[in-house]
């Protein structure tokens, strides 16, 4: 075994980064809640960038059925845990980090231990986890902390980053006390507001709110890794320009479209109003007409 | 536990028909090069579903890999990049049919390494240009569809070549070029944008002459991302794909993108000012740190010649 040399590790960044920023990079701790599809993601490409603390969270463990998408996923990995594993996986890339694993996921009890001396959230957390994941932001702007949010979409990525001081999550999403399928369809409405995606689905009967089941590309989850972590960046180090919300942006790499989008006042501008309204009422016509299917079946057995 | 294609794959569909799932899982992708670009590249390309590679790669990983190559890890370090990629891959899909060249590419074995091809994805470091020339050549003459990408800071151009349209060569005019004045072309010819100069944290690290270029992870992801998606275009017939002279370039640390145009790609008037430019900047400024060097060695000996 031969010693691990940080800084002969991410020597490379340099030119990108100085040495005083990488070393500030390695001081810096940053909390992310999954550890799916893009949280995955998120762990090695800030490990890989020279982060050095890192608070991560999933209660799950990997299947088969991940392997499309997921960063830790692999057959020597199947019903482990995704925490665990991604634990031993960045270990692997830099054996001086110091990971805080919490391995039954996120609640009200555990939320401030959490988010604890952290610089930075990354929101990891899968489209049906709202109610979570709006007290987690809420944490958050309570508490100075910035926090980034990123979806892939199709094969795209639609960030939204939440600073102190500015419009918090709430605010533009306005997911309090709302029911879990509105807040779904609050968040789903809020972050692509392009909708460059709907263009190229290639199948919509694979697409299953009602049982969670939405189709997701590796490469819509590798564009959000190089687009947060980018962001990440510029906000740990404070420098260059971050568009912050109601601002975002949303890069489609099918379509080759790019689009800073920009809805003031979140979910309370009348356009988006009129989009929230519209998306339910799509997804309730698809589930009546689901509904009518099966029922047409089922009489003609 | 079975490995089993449709579950493992499943979550694909949506964004894919099961028919385009299957046409995937029989296509066979060549990668030269298994560092940052490759590795990232046969990883994304696994999970997509592709069912058959062809990987080269001649080097071996190190810890000065760690901050951006896909198969850099502790237990890693001195095993074949090739070999340590292949298992990777298998790790996600046991199924797959992988040829490794572990040797690299050279002229003799690039018709086998491209042999029953249906994509060659470039993954080779910006410096080894001349059996890219040649690599592309082949797919040329040979039909086959071959596509680049170059992480630039924290962004991503990306330019494809297809069958019957402008060549490689027609695009960077790099053959027999000194190396330098190809990888010179070859970075001002997918990037005409040049966005990623302006936030160059500190040019003293940036040394062209000796091949040290920084990389970050985050401009792998991006490349990952944008080739995957087109790779599944070229492989499926669907959605338009940018040809070259057109490519795109997006940079997420300016937040900016752009659909990249070069008519006569490196031949294009205005483009033959830049290169001029570029080649003042950094071939002159490194020769000029050459100079000023050997200089210093020739005061040094003096100093020594006089206290003797």
């Amino acid at each position: 075994m031969f010693n691990f040399d940080y800084n002969l590790a991410f020597s490379r960044n340099l030119g990108w980064l100085t040495k005083e920023e990488q070393l500030l990079l390695k001081n810096k701790r940053i909390a992310i809640a999954g550890m799916g599809g893009v949280g995955g993601e998120y762990l090695i490409t800030m490990a890989r960038l020279g982060i050095g603390k890192f608070t991560i969270s999933d209660f799950d463990k990997f299947e088969v059925g991940n392997f499309n998408r997921q960063a830790g996923a692999f057959m020597h990995t199947i019903d482990k845990e995704k925490v665990r594993s991604m634990e031993t996986q960045a270990l692997s890339i830099n054996p001086n980090l110091e990971i805080s694993v919490f391995d039954k996921g996120i609640n009200d009890n555990n939320l401030s231990k959490f988010l604890k001396d952290i610089d930075l959230y990354l929101d990891g957390l899968d489209i049906y986890a709202p109610e979570i994941r709006r007290k987690i932001f809420a944490y958050c702007a309570d508490h100075n902390i910035p926090a980034i949010t990123a979806a892939p979409i199709g094969m795209g990525v639609a960030i939204l980053t939440f600073l102190p001081g500015k419009m918090t999550f709430e605010e533009f999403f306005g997911m309090k006390g709302k029911s879990e399928l509105d807040q779904t369809i609050r968040l789903i409405a809020g972050i692509s507001t392009a909708r460059y995606h709907l263009k190229y689905v290639a199948d919509p009967k694979a697409i299953d709110f009602e049982n969670r089941k939405t189709p997701s590309t590796i490469m819509g989850i590798k564009l959000c890794a190089g687009v947060i972590g980018t962001t990440a960046l510029k906000i740990l180090l404070n420098r260059g320009k971050v568009l912050t919300a109601p601002r975002g942006i949303h890069f489609d790499a099918y379509t080759n479209t790019f689009k800073k989008t920009w809805m003031p006042w979140g979910y309370k501008n009348p356009i988006q109003k009129l989009i929230i309204a519209i998306v339910k009422k799509k997804l309730s016509t698809s589930k009546k007409r689901k509904n009518q299917y099966t029922i047409h079946i089922k009489t003609q057995i | 536990m079975k490995f089993d294609y449709n579950l493992a794959f499943s979550r694909n569909l949506g964004w894919l028909t099961k028919q385009e799932q299957e046409i995937l899982r029989n296509k066979r992708v060549a990668i030269a090069g298994m560092g940052g670009g490759g590795g990232e590249y046969i990883i994304t390309l696994t999970r997509l579903g592709i069912g058959k590679f062809n990987i080269s790669d001649l080097d071996a990983f190190e810890v000065g890999n760690f901050n951006r190559q896909a198969g850099a890890f502790l237990h890693t370090v001195g095993v074949e990049k090739v070999r340590a990629l292949e298992k990777q891959a298998l790790s996600i899909n046991p199924e797959l049919d992988i040829n490794v060249f572990d040797t690299g590419i050279k002229e003799d074995n690039i018709p086998e390494f491209l042999k029953d091809v249906d994509i060659y994805v470039d993954a080779l470091d910006v410096f080894t240009v001349d059996i890219r020339i040649k690599i592309f050549d082949y797919c040329h003459k040979n039909n086959i569809p071959a596509i680049t990408a170059i992480p630039m800071g924290m962004g991503v151009a990306a330019l494809a070549f297809l069958p019957g349209k402008m060549t490689f060569e027609e695009y960077f005019r790099v053959k027999e070029k000194s190396q330098m004045e190809q990888t010179l072309r070859l970075v001002a010819g997918i990037s005409p944008a040049k966005w990623h100069v302006k936030y160059i944290a500190d040019h003293d690290e940036i040394d062209v002459q000796n091949h040290k270029v920084p990389s970050t992870p985050m401009g792998l992801k991006l490349c990952a991302g944008v080739l995957g998606t087109m790779a599944l275009k070229i492989l499926l017939k669907r959605g338009k794909v940018r040809v070259a002279p057109r490519g795109i370039h997006f940079d997420a640390y300016r937040n900016k993108f752009k659909k990249t145009w070069l008519p006569w790609g490196n031949n294009n008037p205005i483009q033959k000012l830049l290169l001029a430019f570029m080649r003042k900047k950094f071939i002159t400024k490194s020769n000029y740190t050459f100079e000023k060097e050997q200089k210093k060695e020739i005061k040094k000996k003096d100093i020594l010649k006089k206290t003797a």
